[in-house]
This record gives structure tokens, C-alpha cells and sequence, in this order.
């Protein structure tokens, strides 16, 4: 009796204890299906033009009590790239723009990540595309949490930030085709 | 101003100005026994070109260039320097042969190492660095060889020629900048023919021919490894510029220099509307209604 009940105390002060701790960091895999990297850019300074890229992989390290801990690797084959105009593709390929026989990914790493709310982190990070890196800055909003028909927990977020293409060399086109680019970029990532 | 128009001013019209001033400093300031002396081509024709290269593609970001275009620039300015050396130096041909193997092969080497075990995997590369050296170096032997035997109207017209053609193919070939980085080498190459018109006595000789074909030769080498454009396409580009030989036979060589020009001009053109022609049709095939 006497037994039984200092396993019932030493059970309850674990879960306290495990309770207490601050959670672990969670990695996440980047679902390319339901993810999405979306770009625009202004076209003859009249409209904007939106592509896409169709393959996007990488890995999202969630930790939710200590944020800082946290971090985001993207890839992006940059040959995937896709604007709904099969000559425009293949020319956004050529050394014009991404240059993909040489620099067939486009990468993005964190470096640092802290909170903003409850709800939004801001990540800062190192964006290479065409073998140029620069340092960018986003907000990235978690978007929400679920579960995958197969049982897998499912976390969510989204960030739209700006860069200027002549920044990574490209500048083909300048000024008829706009520098600015607006990267919208919506993550599912699973574990 | 219309984008198009911005394109020519910057890629043609003030490049081939530059060029021209150029040359027309170069050839008043240096003279021996009042006869212009020509070293300062191949500077002028590679300033012209730089200028034009900054402006439609900017200047390289890093040395040494981690972009395949970007190593244009530096090869431009490097092939300043040799086409003076080629100008004046007095090494035997199979002597300059060798030195401009070697070179073509080291830019080469940079240019396409990238690829290397990524795109051609194995021996692959090696073969493909080899085919790439070994034509564009016998390409640019043919182009000094001819411009030795005849320096003079010829040559800088089917040059000029050949590189506007070129611009074409590449730009249906879905890489414009190279297309009109090519149309910059036509503009400043281009603007020898009105002068050597005006100046009967001036002469393209191996120096110009170096910078020329250093810059063009490379355009193609980028066309083929990073675009990429069929290599048929090129070697007919290459074939195009053979045309002087014509002005060789002695039925032309008879005729004044501007009837052999003309003749040369013609012969060139029909051989780039062989390449050029289909190119353009796979490329208006492959488009869609609108364009973009």
C-alpha cells in the first residue's frame, strides 16, 4: 500500500517536472504539395505578372517556448519555375534571369529568429539565388496547426516580403521589367 | 523613351559612338612616318563593348565572377590587353597559335567548371571543354589567318555580320542578353566598315581580330553551355564569318575591294538566313498567342 503510493507521488512529481520544462524543438518537413512560393513582378511598369516555383522542399524547426530556437532551410529548384507561358519559362531559365544550368536552387537559411506575438515570429536569413547571397528580414505569421489524413501533425505559416532582383545580379530587362519582386510564400510542413 | 529604343541606345548606338571616337583619336595620335598605327583597334573595340556590357548587364558583383555571363566582361577587358600584344608582338603565327590555345582553354575552363560534374557528369565535361577550346580556338585561328591575307574591308564587314546574325539567333534562342551583347560586338565592330570606307588605307589585323573573336567566341561558348543553343546553330554562325575566303579566289581578288566586300557581305548573308531562318520558326512555333 505504502509502495503503491510513493509511485503515485513520484508519477505525479515527473509529470509536474515534464510539465514544467520547456517543450522541445520540433523539425517539420516542407510538404511540396501544399506549398507554395509565389512571385510577382511588374511588367513594362503597366502590371503585375505572378509566376510560381512548383518544387520547394526543406525543413522548419518549431520551437514554440523559446523561439529562438527555431529555425527554416528552404531549397527551390529553380528550374521549376512557372509563370502559365512555356517561352517565358524557358527563357526565366537562361542566364537572363536564374541562370539554372548553373545555379539550379535557390536557397534560404535563417539565421535568426525571434517573437514578434503570439502568433508571428520574425526571420531573419540568408536568400541565395544565383550564387548571390543577401541578408533578408520577414515576418512569418503561423497560420495554424492540424492533422494530415495519414495521422501526421501539420503546422502552417506564411511571409510576403520584397526584394530587388538586381541585388542577385539579375538585371535583365531593368527597367521595363520591374527590380522589385514580392516572394509570397506559404508553408505546410508535416512531422 | 520606348524600352526597345533604351535597348539600342545603350547596347548599339553608344557603344559603336565610343568606338568610333576611339579610333579616330587612336588613329590621328598614332602615327609612323604619317601612316596611323593600329594597336589602339582592339582597345577601342573592347571599351565599346564594355560600355555596352555594363549597361545591359551590369558589372560583374564578385572577381573572380561567379556568373557565366559576368566572366564576359572580364575576358572583354583581358582581351584588350592581348589583342594589343597579338598587335605587336612579332611572334611567329604557330607561336601566337599555341599562347592563344592555352588562353582560350584557361577561360574556358572557368567559364563552363561550374558544370562540371553537375550537368555533364563524369567524362562528359572533359569532352565537352575540349570540343568547346578546340573550336573556338580553331575558329579564331581561321578568323587571324584571313585577316592577315586580307586586312582590310572584308573582314571587320562579315564580322560585324556575323555577330548582329548571331544576336538574332540568340534571341529566338531564348537568351537576349547574350543576343544583345552579341549586337554590341556588331555595333563596335560595325563601325570599322564606314571608316575603312572613309580610310581606304586602315587595316583589321590580328589584334582586332583577337579582341573580336575573344569576346564573340565566348558568347557562343556561353550560348552553348548555359542557354543552351544546339551547337549547329553556332558552327553555321562560325561558317558565316569564313565567307573572306571568297575574296581569296582569283576571280574576286581581280575586283576592287568594294566589289569583293559586296560579294562577301552577300555569301554571308545567305548562309545566316540558313541558321537564322529555321531558328526563327521553332521559335515563333514555340510561342504563344500573345507573346510576352
Amino acid at each position: 500500500m505504502f509502495a503503491r503510493a510513493k509511485h503515485l507521488v513520484a508519477g505525479a512529481v515527473a509529470a509536474v517536472v515534464l510539465w514544467a520544462l520547456p517543450a522541445a524543438a520540433q523539425t517539420y518537413t516542407i510538404d511540396p504539395v501544399h506549398t507554395s512560393l509565389v512571385f510577382r513582378v511588374k511588367h513594362m511598369n503597366a502590371a503585375y505578372v505572378y509566376g510560381m516555383f512548383r518544387q520547394v522542399s526543406g525543413t522548419v524547426v518549431v520551437d514554440e517556448a523559446n523561439p529562438a530556437r527555431s529555425s527554416i532551410n528552404i531549397e527551390v529548384d529553380a528550374n521549376s519555375v512557372f509563370t502559365a507561358n512555356e517561352q517565358r519559362d524557358n527563357h526565366l531559365r537562361s542566364p537572363d534571369f536564374f541562370n539554372t544550368r548553373q545555379f539550379p536552387t535557390i536557397t534560404f537559411r535563417s539565421t535568426q529568429v525571434r517573437r514578434v506575438n503570439a502568433n508571428t515570429v520574425q526571420v531573419t536569413g540568408n536568400l541565395t539565388i544565383r550564387g548571390v547571397t543577401r541578408p533578408v528580414t520577414a515576418n512569418v505569421v503561423m497560420t495554424g496547426k492540424g492533422k494530415s489524413p495519414q495521422g501526421k501533425d501539420l503546422v502552417g505559416f506564411e511571409t510576403t516580403f520584397d526584394i530587388k532582383r538586381s541585388d542577385f545580379g539579375i538585371r535583365y530587362g531593368l527597367p521595363g521589367l520591374g527590380d522589385d519582386v514580392r516572394v509570397i510564400l506559404s508553408v505546410e510542413a508535416a512531422k | 523613351m520606348s524600352f526597345l529604343a533604351q535597348q539600342l541606345l545603350w547596347g548599339a548606338v553608344l557603344p559603336g559612338t565610343i568606338t568610333a571616337v576611339l579610333l579616330l583619336m587612336g588613329w590621328r595620335a598614332w602615327r609612323r612616318d604619317g601612316v596611323p598605327v593600329y594597336w589602339g583597334t582592339p582597345v577601342a573595340l573592347a571599351i565599346g563593348y564594355l560600355f555596352a556590357h555594363w549597361r545591359i548587364v551590369g558589372l560583374p558583383l564578385s572577381f573572380p565572377p561567379s556568373d557565366s555571363t559576368a566572366w564576359l566582361f572580364v575576358v572583354a577587358a583581358v582581351m584588350a590587353g592581348w589583342g594589343v600584344l597579338e598587335h605587336v608582338t612579332n611572334e611567329q603565327v604557330r607561336a601566337r597559335a599555341r599562347w592563344r590555345l592555352l588562353l582560350v582553354g584557361v577561360i574556358t575552363w572557368l567559364v563552363v567548371r561550374p558544370l562540371m560534374g553537375n550537368v555533364w557528369q563524369g567524362v562528359t565535361g572533359w569532352l565537352w571543354w575540349t570540343g568547346l577550346t578546340l573550336g573556338w580556338w580553331l575558329w579564331w585561328t581561321a578568323q587571324e589567318r584571313i585577316a592577315e591575307r586580307l586586312p582590310g574591308l572584308p573582314v571587320a564587314l562579315v564580322l560585324s555580320m556575323t555577330a548582329g546574325g548571331g544576336g538574332f539567333v540568340l534571341l529566338w534562342s531564348n537568351s537576349s542578353s547574350l543576343s544583345q551583347l552579341s549586337g554590341a560586338v556588331a555595333a563596335v565592330s560595325g563601325v570599322l566598315v564606314p571608316l575603312m570606307l572613309w580610310r581606304h588605307n586602315a587595316r583589321v589585323g590580328a589584334g582586332a581580330v583577337a579582341t573580336v573573336a575573344g569576346i564573340l567566341g565566348l558568347i557562343w561558348v556561353n550560348a552553348i553551355a548555359f542557354v543552351p543553343v544546339p551547337v549547329v546553330r553556332i558552327v553555321a554562325l562560325a561558317a558565316a564569318s569564313l565567307t573572306p575566303l571568297v575574296a581569296l579566289l582569283p576571280a574576286v581578288r581581280k575586283r576592287p575591294a568594294w566589289a569583293s566586300a559586296v560579294a562577301c557581305a552577300v555569301l554571308t548573308a545567305v548562309v545566316l538566313a540558313v541558321v537564322m531562318f529555321p531558328t526563327y520558326r521553332a521559335y515563333v512555333a514555340s510561342a504563344s498567342a500573345y507573346g510576352y
